[in-house]
Order: C-alpha cells, then sequence, then structure tokens
C-alpha cells in the first residue's frame, strides 16, 4: 500500500471511530415505535372504510359468477366515485376552472391519485411556503398543495417556514428548521411535533379534538389559537386566543391568552407577543393578545384560582439590609439586586409562598411572566408602586401543580401567577393592559462561530452563580442555555435582549471581571479602593454599572456572542389603575 | 360482489419473525444511517420505515435468504437518497451543525476534513459506501464483509481499494472547489 493510501485509511478510521463509540439505541422503544406507526395506519384505514364508503377506484377483488359483469361495474363505479371524491379535494381540483379533474395542477392531481392509490385522504396539504419543505423519510420535496400522509414525517428548511392546512379547516404555520408527521388519533388529528415552533390555528373541531404531542406534553384544544415549541431541552406552549389544556405527565393545566408553561428551565419565558413575532400572521395574533381582558381570568367552573389565605401589609423596612428609617427606597435594575435570588425575601414550599419587603412593582412582573421587567416593559402607576415595599404570605391550595421558585421566576406556574394577578386585582384593585412597542434593546447574535464549547451535559441547567467572592467577580454558566444567557444580559443590561444566535444546545463559559474588585475591610491608613461602601452611590450599583460597561467586550471576547443595538418589539404592560391595599 | 381490500393487521408468526430482525441488526443498521445524515432522529426514522414496510408486505423468500444483507443495503440506499435531497437545499442548518458533538481538542482544520468526508461520502455509488461503511464504521473484516454482501474475499479486497480511491478522490475535488470559491 503506497504511503498516501495509508496515511488516507488511517484518516478514515480516525474519522470513524466517534461513530463506534455511539452508546446503543433503545431498542424497545424502537420497535415500540413501528408497531404504533402501523398500527395508526390500521386504524386510519379501517377508519377509512366506514366515513368514505363511496370511495372512488378501491382496490377489488372479483368473486361470483359474473366476473365481466363485474369487472364493467368497477369501471363504471371508477369513473363515478372520481366525481364523488371529497368536497375537499373536488373542490381544490376544481378551484383553476371549470374542467374539474383536468384542469388541476400536477401537485393536486398528485393529492388525488395518492388518495385514489392508497385509499386514505391525506390528513394535510401544504397550502403555501416560504422556503423548502421535505418528506423526510423519502427525501422528496413537497409544493404547494401536496397532500401530506399519516405517519410521514416533514421538515421545513433553514430559509423560511411553510402553513398546512387540515381537512377540518385547521391551518398549522411551521417555522423555519421544524419537523412534525401528522397522525389519526381516536377522536381527531394528533400533530406529532419533535423540533422547531409552530403555530396551531386550530379550527372549531365539530366532534373530537386537534393534539399536540411533543416528546414531553400533550396539547389538546377544540378551537383556539396557540404556539408550540420543542427542542432537545423539553417543550413550551403559548396561547395566543381561546383555552388549551396541556398536559404533563399525570398533570394538566388550562392556559388562557398570553399565559405559557415550559417542561424545562432550559426555555425560559419571553412575552407572548414576542414568541410570535416570527410568524407571518404576527400582527394579527399580537391585536387578539391585546384584546385579551387581563386579569382576573376564571378556571373550571368559572372559579378563580385564588390562595386559600393571603395576607399583605406594608414591609419593616428597619428590617431592610443597609436601609436605616427614613431612607427613600428605590426599584434598583435587577442585576446583583433581583429581590427574588435573597432567599430571606422569597420563599416558596408546596403549600406556601413568603415574599418580603418587596414593591409591587416587582409583585406586578412576577404574577406577569417576567420577575425582573426590562426597562420601558412594565410602566404607568403611582410612584408608590416603586418605592413602598409590601409583606405577602400567603397559603397555596391543596392540589395545585407544586411549581418550583425557578418556575415561578421564569413565568412558567401559570395556576400560581393566575393566583398572584387576582390576588393583585383584588387587594390593589390593580387594572393593566397589555401593549406592543418598539424600544431600544439588544439582539444577540454570533459575532465570531467556533468560541463556545458544548457542554459534556447536555441534560442539566444550572443557574449561573457569581464565583467571584471575595476580591473578584466572575459569573459561570454549567449547561447553560443561550436563553438563559440572554436573559441574564436583560437583567444585566436592564433593556429587552432577543436571542438571535440559534443556538439550542447547553454550553460551559465564564465570564470574568477582574478589573473589578468587591470592598473589603482595608486597615487603618491602607490607600482607598475605587468602591467603597458609603459613597453617594451604592457600592452594589457601582459594581453593577461596572459590569454593566465592560460586558460587551468580555461577552465577545469570551464567546464570541455580540450584542447589537436594535430597535426590538416588546409587550408592554401598562398600569392603568392601582390603589394601595387596606390591612388586613 | 366486492370485497374491498382492507389493510391486514401482519398475521402474528411475520409480526414475531420481523421483530427478530429488528431487533439483531437494528443497532447496526441505526449506525449506518446514522453516519451518512449524522442525524439520530432521521437516522432512527429510516430503518424504522423499512420495517414497517416489511410489516405490510411481508419478508420475500428473497430477502429471507440474506435479511441482514438486504436491510443493510436498504439502509443506505434510502440514507443516501435523503441526504442528496437535503443537498437541494440552498442552506445548512447551521444550528444543528453547532449541536453536533465536537471534541474540545479537535483542530477547525480536521474539522472541516471530516466535514468533506461526510460530504463526498454522499457523492459516491452506494455499492462504494456499502463496503467503505462496512470496514470503517462497522470494523467488518474482509470476511464478515462478504458474507453480508454476498460476494467473495478477493472482491471485496478489490472493491474496498476501489472505493477508498473513488472516496479519496472525490474529497481532493470538493476542497479544489472550496479553495476556488
Amino acid at each position: 500500500m503506497k504511503h498516501g493510501e495509508s496515511t488516507f485509511e488511517d484518516f478514515l478510521t480516525e474519522s470513524y471511530a466517534r461513530l463506534r463509540e455511539l452508546p446503543p439505541v433503545p431498542i424497545d422503544a424502537a420497535w415500540d415505535r413501528v408497531i404504533s406507526r402501523l398500527d395508526n395506519e390500521l386504524d386510519s384505514a379501517s377508519g377509512n372504510l366506514q366515513v368514505w364508503v363511496d370511495a372512488p377506484c378501491p382496490t377489488v377483488t372479483i368473486s361470483g359468477r359474473w366476473p365481466a359483469l363485474v369487472t364493467l361495474a368497477a369501471v363504471v363505479l371508477c369513473a363515478i366515485g372520481v366525481s364523488l371524491l371529497p368536497s375537499r379535494f373536488s373542490s381544490e381540483l376544481s378551484k383553476k376552472g371549470s374542467g374539474g379533474l383536468y384542469q388541476a395542477s400536477p401537485q393536486q392531481f398528485d393529492v388525488a391519485s395518492r388518495w385514489m392509490l392508497t385509499r386514505q385522504p391525506p390528513l394535510a396539504v401544504v397550502e403555501s411556503k416560504d422556503g423548502g419543505l421535505d418528506r423526510v423519510s423519502v427525501g422528496e420535496v413537497l409544493n404547494v398543495d401536496a397532500g401530506i400522509e399519516a405517519n410521514q414525517r416533514i421538515k421545513t428548511h433553514s430559509e423560511g417556514g411553510t402553513v398546512l392546512r387540515l381537512s377540518d379547516g385547521s391551518k398549522i404555520e411551521m417555522r423555519s428548521n421544524s419537523e412534525l408527521s401528522l397522525e389519526r388519533a381516536d377522536d381527531g388529528v394528533r400533530i406529532y411535533f419533535t423540533r422547531g415552533e409552530v403555530i396551531v390555528n386550530a379550527g372549531k373541531q365539530r366532534n373530537g379534538h386537534l393534539y399536540v404531542q411533543t416528546k414531553d406534553l400533550s396539547v389538546s384544544v377544540v378551537g383556539t389559537v396557540f404556539l408550540v415549541k420543542a427542542g432537545q431541552q423539553g417543550s413550551r406552549v403559548a396561547v395566543i386566543e381561546g383555552e388549551v389544556h396541556v398536559i404533563k405527565g399525570a398533570t394538566t393545566e388550562r392556559l388562557f391568552p398570553g399565559e405559557q408553561v415550559a417542561t424545562s428551565s432550559l426555555m425560559p419565558a419571553r412575552p407572548v407577543i414576542e414568541e410570535v413575532s416570527w410568524s407571518r400572521h404576527a400582527k394579527q395574533h399580537i391585536a387578539m393578545l391585546q384584546q385579551t381582558a387581563i386579569p382576573p381570568v376564571t378556571t373550571a367552573g368559572g372559579l378563580l384560582d385564588r390562595f386559600e389565605v393571603a395576607s399583605i401589609r406594608l414591609g419593616d423596612e428597619q428590617r431592610s439590609p443597609g436601609l436605616r428609617p427614613g431612607d427613600p427606597v428605590r426599584v434598583r435594575p435587577c442585576p446583583g439586586g433581583n429581590p427574588f435570588e435573597m432567599t430571606q425575601l422569597f420563599q416558596l414550599n408546596p403549600g406556601r409562598l413568603v415574599m418580603r419587603r418587596l414593591p409591587v412593582y416587582y409583585l406586578i412582573g412576577l404574577a406577569y411572566g417576567n420577575s425582573c421587567p426590562a426597562s420601558g416593559t412594565l410602566t404607568g402607576g403611582p410612584e408608590w408602586t416603586r418605592t413602598s415595599r409590601y409583606d405577602l404570605e400567603a397559603t397555596i391550595p391543596a392540589g395545585t401543580p407544586k411549581y418550583t421558585k425557578e418556575q415561578l421566576l421564569s413565568g412558567n406556574a401559570p395556576q400560581l401567577q393566575r393566583m398572584l394577578q387576582n390576588l393583585l386585582a383584588d387587594r390593589f384593585k390593580l387594572v393593566l393592559k397589555r401593549e406592543v412597542k418598539e424600544t431600544q434593546g439588544y439582539d444577540l447574535v454570533i459575532a465570531q462561530a467556533g468560541k463556545l464549547k458544548l457542554s459534556a451535559d447536555q441534560t442539566t441547567d444550572q443557574v449561573p452563580v457569581d464565583q467571584g467572592g471575595r476580591g473578584a467577580i466572575a459569573i459561570s454558566y454549567l449547561s447553560a442555555p443561550i436563553a438563559r444567557l440572554a436573559r441574564h444580559l436583560q437583567e444585566l443590561s436592564g433593556r429587552p435582549v432577543v436571542d438571535k444566535t440559534g443556538l439550542s444546545g447547553l454550553y460551559d463559559f465564564r465570564l470574568e471581571f477582574p478589573e473589578i474588585a468587591y470592598p473589603t475591610p482595608q486597615p487603618a491608613g491602607a490607600p482607598r479602593s475605587e468602591i467603597q461602601p458609603g459613597d453617594n452611590m451604592s457600592w452594589v450599583d457601582q459594581i453593577d454599572q461596572k459590569v454593566r460597561d465592560l460586558l460587551p467586550r468580555k461577552l465577545e471576547a469570551t464567546t464570541g456572542l455580540r450584542l447589537e443595538e436594535a430597535n426590538v418589539p416588546v409587550e408592554v404592560l401598562v398600569i392603568v389603575s392601582v390603589e394601595r391595599p387596606s390591612s388586613n | 360482489m366486492f370485497d374491498m381490500a382492507v389493510a391486514d393487521a401482519p398475521d402474528s408468526a411475520l409480526q414475531r419473525e420481523v421483530e427478530q430482525l429488528f431487533r439483531d441488526n437494528y443497532q447496526m443498521l441505526f449506525r449506518t444511517a446514522y453516519s451518512i445524515l449524522r442525524n439520530r432522529e432521521d437516522a432512527e426514522d429510516v430503518p424504522q420505515a423499512i420495517f414497517l414496510k416489511l410489516l405490510r408486505t411481508g419478508v420475500s423468500p428473497d430477502v429471507g435468504k440474506n435479511a441482514s444483507g438486504y436491510l443493510y443495503r436498504a439502509v443506505v440506499n434510502q440514507s443516501l437518497s435523503i441526504l442528496r435531497s437535503r443537498k437541494r437545499q440552498p442552506a445548512t442548518n447551521s444550528a444543528e451543525l453547532l449541536n453536533a458533538p465536537v471534541h474540545a481538542d479537535e483542530s477547525s482544520t480536521n474539522e472541516r476534513r471530516h466535514q468533506r468526508l461526510y460530504e463526498a461520502m454522499g457523492g459516491l455509488a452506494p455499492e462504494a459506501v456499502h463496503i467503505l461503511l462496512l470496514r470503517y464504521v462497522h470494523n467488518y473484516s474482509d470476511a464478515q464483509i462478504a458474507k453480508l454482501l454476498g460476494t467473495s474475499r478477493g472482491a471485496v479486497a478489490l472493491r474496498l481499494y476501489r472505493s477508498r480511491a473513488r472516496l479519496r478522490k472525490h474529497m481532493q475535488s470538493l476542497e479544489k472547489d472550496n479553495e476556488t470559491r
């Protein structure tokens, strides 16, 4: 063997070595999937016979004594059958002219011929598309009007989305890089959604349901508009109009417009108005959300989600660290000062929620899914909503889903949030309205690819930790999604940050600020350090300011990501009216 | 007078036979599809679709003689067909590539070469891919390859040499194309 050949063989051996190390795949689950796909096909075939009893051109087997007559009858029936194509297909076929079948496009003919050959009507047709769309298993490119049958996985490409229309009139808008298949359920259609984002505009279901299934949750609807996101880390559902039931394991949650829920903290919430911005119908969706009356929302039977017992009173400011009686209290930006990160001020146990010395401003943010409102995203209301601090102690009724603190902070605790919303409406007489406005913020983009390294652990997320301790500041991200970094950057900068990196894995990185030192007690006569407690601006604020100044440069050098100034659409909650609560 | 031909459930003997084939071959077939497609979901889908077809149509006697060889060839051919349809896409899904496992110590040059290998493999004839994957992904000996593909050891050695040469040439031409861009 020649030297070059030997080197090339070494390269091949080495190159494929990684594949030889692939862990085995769970074989039972894979076989179950094959059987499930087969069952779905059989179900749909037998269900088909009842519904499509006049199906044209059935496969026929001839029995009896008069085969020639029977054959002739079959041909006649087949010809009649073409004219009896189900209305949605015959209307599709005749839409472009009076000639019906002969005027149909090749794609429309494909829909009809597939239907006749398989005796199964496609579950959906491609209504429109902005980019490529593939039938994955066979690598076939789908065009407008192509039919999509049960159990066929389809995928949009990176350059644009597509809209599918189901037979009941429901529409599925798929974002770019999204993947799904359709299956027949016992009482409707199931969208098995594996990756990306979709907005489902569910038509009124006469007898059944439309289901959306991801790997870790199921959504059932009877007529509504909602968004579903699915990725490696989990799934998120957000409601634009109507009501949605979300089943996660053994629990079912009801969601209303503007509300959302995720299966993992790796998918931090963004306001629904921002989540739908990619849709070609974003304006209509936003208009629907703006029409929504905010509080109070009712649950089954018209009952309100309420705390069992709730006490609200003015907080004891004497106990506030670093405050003297009479000191003005002001709302600081969240960095280092997000009040919910201080355990002595915020406790959430399965039956109890305690928050101390908290301005109503933050309480509103928490109730509406934004625990640290970026500048300008919660406006209006008198000054006391930002300066007067309240203590809240509430008993959570039995049967409420057990939310974690992280879920509540990231806007993923819908029932608990509704209890807070109703408490604010009852005790503070709070009235809010929702608006969308463009504000100065940042797009988080990739400036230099390849600097970020995927974490070895792609399963768990850890909250960013300020690991600087005394003498230095450093924030470590371990197995963190980029969405978490974006949220943290939003807290640090006080401006909305939109993640436009398209990165979906978990990453390890560390932002270090050796230039900034925590103030440490200095011996008498020692030179005064730059930041000292007791300066006009508090030392915590001074550190925050320095972090903000250094952040863009540190971020790009460490991660290759850049914050670019941009006007971004944000959801703004406007306080229309609010009153001081009476003591209870 | 008409009996509508409804798709029947496979009989239990057929289902047992196909399940046994599935259990014997699925790991190898998944790895094969993954080595071509580099996407876990697609790699799971390809062999599953082939077994689904077997459940629908039954295992013909020709298939039964060398079922592993038939399944392996079917998976390679189907995966190549998907890979080629992907090439018609105007843009690459960068997010997916970024999420592919990358060893921290790998240089970008090496990574580019691996990427070129992946592209070049998609441009080879299926017969060349059959033999190359068996040797380098599955680490099969000449004798094992000959048994699976139903040929002689001598033919395997010759085809392996030619396939490797074609792959190398194809990679070089891709590199040249890239340099001239």
